[in-house]
């Protein structure tokens, strides 16, 4: 267990410091006296610089509440943040786009069977031609099937995705990790404020970064949301590139952009839960930890899920490969077997395997 | 929206005139009365010092605000991206007499290269004696090069009839959207970014930063360039298609032939793939707080609130409020656009034997 160094009494010297503060306060003050009394002003000549500070007073806090008013404005970010992780596109606007390229496909693929029904019946001569359309047969019939029930296996998708992500985000606290990526920009804001109160024009750039940040944020919600209903109208199209040999690599890159964006919001609770957790268990273990960093480390830890995501989906897409390569392996035993019972030939005798030892 | 602004310029005018009538005996005479008196301010005493200083706060304020109202005049120019939208994704390359003409040298140029290559092949064809496997290697040699002599010379055909296709496709899918909803909803997103840039603004021109570069990359640079950029390369690999078909036809050369046909194939369907994403765009119209349940969409005036005739009056310049939906839905919908061609290059690639 880590323990705290400076939670038993303060540290060495720490009370010297108001007193060295007021010292150095009282002479800024004496030095001034002298100074003012020596150059004998006018009283216009004091106010006008008095004047000039009030208005440069006035002015600033006019800049800091407007940017303070936008960040309550982007705010409702963090209000707004699980719904968004959890929401999906309209079912109904998806699939009446997805019916679009279904209806295109479709009499492709019945086209496809019929030229393969002919070739069979009439042009094919050798077996293994026979088994290979037979397969094709089969693989345009599963794929066909597939992309007709392409919405409902998006909505499968969809829910599963969701129900997932509904359990993850009741494991702890989630508003404790939107507490702590809130932290984050807060502390963004408050550096501009500070900054802004020395000069006018100062912490600008923060809070361009602030906002930048923020509207990242929200950009990345909704860009998923949007992103899930561009996947899915393409699902369709995905299933049917995936489905022929030359684009499978191609079909196979689209459904797995499918799965990635469709899940991500997996990612996000998952993150959102790993802040919360981390962020109550730093506070146990090392109460002293500056909490700024904490909440810089969270903002940037929620931007970093979906990449995470990105890693564990290379592993998804090897395992896609792996069914591309294994998948055909037992349709074209099927069609093997098919093509054998279709064909005469002479009755097999079993024989029995004998293992005997070497002698 | 038109009468609205007409009636603002009147306004000016008349109130221009007024001054004119008390000040002077011209327009320029009344501003510069009126710049006059501002700079005496010192002259007159204390009280004039902390005018004097007023004004010139002010004056940078109203400064900035005429600027951002001429801005609002640029954000609502035709040349906007979403007043182009549909022409953006439908545009192609015509096979002008430029493209035309190169890819006729090019066809000149392999022509005779081709007519001599079949020739010799089918010479050594019939006349030499050689193996069996060597007269098949040159049977299929010779069938390769007649299909491939074809093919480049049919090359503007086939180019011609591969831009038919990809725009009655592009076409077709636009045809299901309602492309009115999709400029209103990237409208929305620049509109919203000029609202926050003129809120922020007012008070100090850098915290507009921000809403400035989205305002000009998003709404102007970015898609224009994409769809540009596009344009280019498509005229670039066109004319270079019988190359690209040479190439290909080689074993040789088949990878850089096969790279070559691929990103002239995807980037000509890349418009396909830009209409699927306006068709995603215009799913963005679903995020409302009554599809999502207990969604907050916060509102904000283009200027500071509370003042409710300034409000007014500068909801003659659009609705003169924006909400964080439409701002964020907007800039989405302009970024997903240009990635759009990104992600098809990306994947779509590989798919020729």
């Amino acid at each position: 267990m880590i323990r705290s160094y400076n939670t038993e009494k303060p540290a060495k010297g720490g009370g010297l410091k108001p007193l060295a503060l007021v010292i150095a306060l009282l002479l800024f003050v004496n030095l001034s006296v002298v100074q003012v009394s020596a150059a004998k002003p006018k009283a216009s000549d004091l106010l006008k610089p008095l004047a000039d500070e009030a208005f440069k007073l006035a002015w600033k806090v006019g800049i800091i509440t407007m940017a303070a008013d936008v960040r309550d404005f982007f705010y409702s970010l963090y209000d707004n943040m699980l719904l968004l992780i959890l929401a999906n596109p309209p079912m109904n606007a998806v699939r009446g786009f997805m019916g679009f390229f279904i209806n295109m496909l479709q009499p492709f693929y019945i086209l496809a069977i019929i030229l393969l029904g002919f070739q069979l019946i009439f042009i094919s001569s050798s077996p293994e031609e026979r088994a290979e359309i037979k397969t094709l047969f089969g693989w345009f019939l599963a794929s066909l099937m597939l992309i007709s029930l392409s919405p409902y296996l998006l909505l499968l998708l969809m829910d599963i995705s969701m129900m997932l992500t509904t359990l993850i985000l009741g494991i702890a606290d989630p508003n404790l990790g939107i507490h702590a990526i809130k932290g984050g920009t807060d502390v963004l804001f408050n550096t501009f404020e500070v900054l802004n109160w020395i000069h006018m024009t100062g912490g600008v750039e923060i809070l361009v970064l602030n906002f930048g940040l923020l509207l990242l944020l929200y950009f990345m919600l909704i860009l998923r949301y949007l992103m899930v209903g561009f996947w899915g109208i393409l699902f369709p199209v995905t299933i049917f590139l995936y489905s022929i040999e030359p684009f499978r690599d191609m079909g196979r890159d689209m459904f797995t952009q499918t799965i990635m964006w469709i899940f991500m919001q997996v990612a996000w609770a998952i993150g959102l839960i790993a802040i919360a957790v981390s962020f109550a268990g730093i506070q146990e273990i090392y109460p002293q930890f500056p909490l700024m960093y904490i909440y810089l480390a969270s903002f940037f830890l929620f931007f970093a899920s979906p990449m995470i995501m990105l890693g564990i989906m290379d592993w998804l897409s090897l395992g896609l490969y792996l069914f591309g390569t294994v998948a055909p392996e037992p349709m074209s035993e099927g069609a093997g077997y098919v093509e054998d019972s279709a064909i005469s030939r002479d009755l097999v005798e079993e024989e029995e395997v004998v293992i005997k030892p070497i002698s | 929206m038109h009468k609205k602004i007409i009636i603002l310029v009147m306004a000016v005018i008349l109130l221009m005139s007024g001054a004119d009538a008390k000040m002077g005996s011209s327009a320029l005479n009344s501003i510069n009365n009126v710049l006059g008196i501002l700079a005496d301010l010192c002259n007159f005493g204390l009280a004039g010092k902390y005018l004097e200083e007023f004004t010139t706060y002010f004056a940078g304020m109203l400064s900035r605000v005429i600027l951002f109202i001429f801005m609002f005049f640029m954000i609502e120019d035709e040349d906007m991206f979403y007043n182009n939208i549909e022409q953006g994704v439908m545009e192609n390359p015509s096979l002008s007499p430029g493209i035309e003409n190169v890819v006729g040298i090019f066809i000149s140029m392999l022509e005779p290269i081709y007519i001599l290559a079949i020739i010799l092949t089918a010479f050594y064809f019939l006349f030499m004696q050689s193996s069996i496997e060597g007269r098949a290697r040159a049977k299929s040699l010779l069938s390769k090069l007649i299909i491939s002599l074809a093919v480049i010379s049919l090359s503007l055909p086939i180019l011609r009839v591969s831009i038919a296709l990809s725009e009655s496709l592009t076409g077709t899918i636009l045809n299901l959207i309602d492309i009115r909803m999709v400029q209103r909803i990237l409208h929305d997103g620049i509109y919203g970014s000029w609202c926050l840039m003129m809120r922020m603004g007012i008070a100090h021109s850098e915290t507009a930063l921000a809403f400035y570069l989205i305002l000009f990359s998003l709404g102007m640079w970015g898609p224009y360039m994409v769809i540009g950029l596009r344009h280019i390369m498509l005229v670039f690999f066109f004319m270079l298609f019988p190359i690209s078909i040479t190439l290909y036809s080689f074993n040789l050369s088949r990878e850089i032939g096969r790279r070559m046909l691929e990103l002239t194939i995807v980037l000509l369907f890349i418009q396909t793939f830009m209409a699927v994403t306006v068709l995603a765009i215009s799913i963005g119209a679903y995020i409302t707080p009554h599809d999502i349940h207990g969604l907050q969409v916060p509102e904000r005036t283009c200027i500071p609130g509370g003042m409710p005739k300034l409000t007014s009056l500068f909801g003659t310049f659009g609705e003169g409020e924006t909400n964080i939906m439409l701002l964020v839905i907007g800039i989405v919908g302009h970024i997903l656009f240009m990635i759009a061609p990104l992600m098809a290059l990306r994947w779509f690639k590989g798919f020729l034997p």
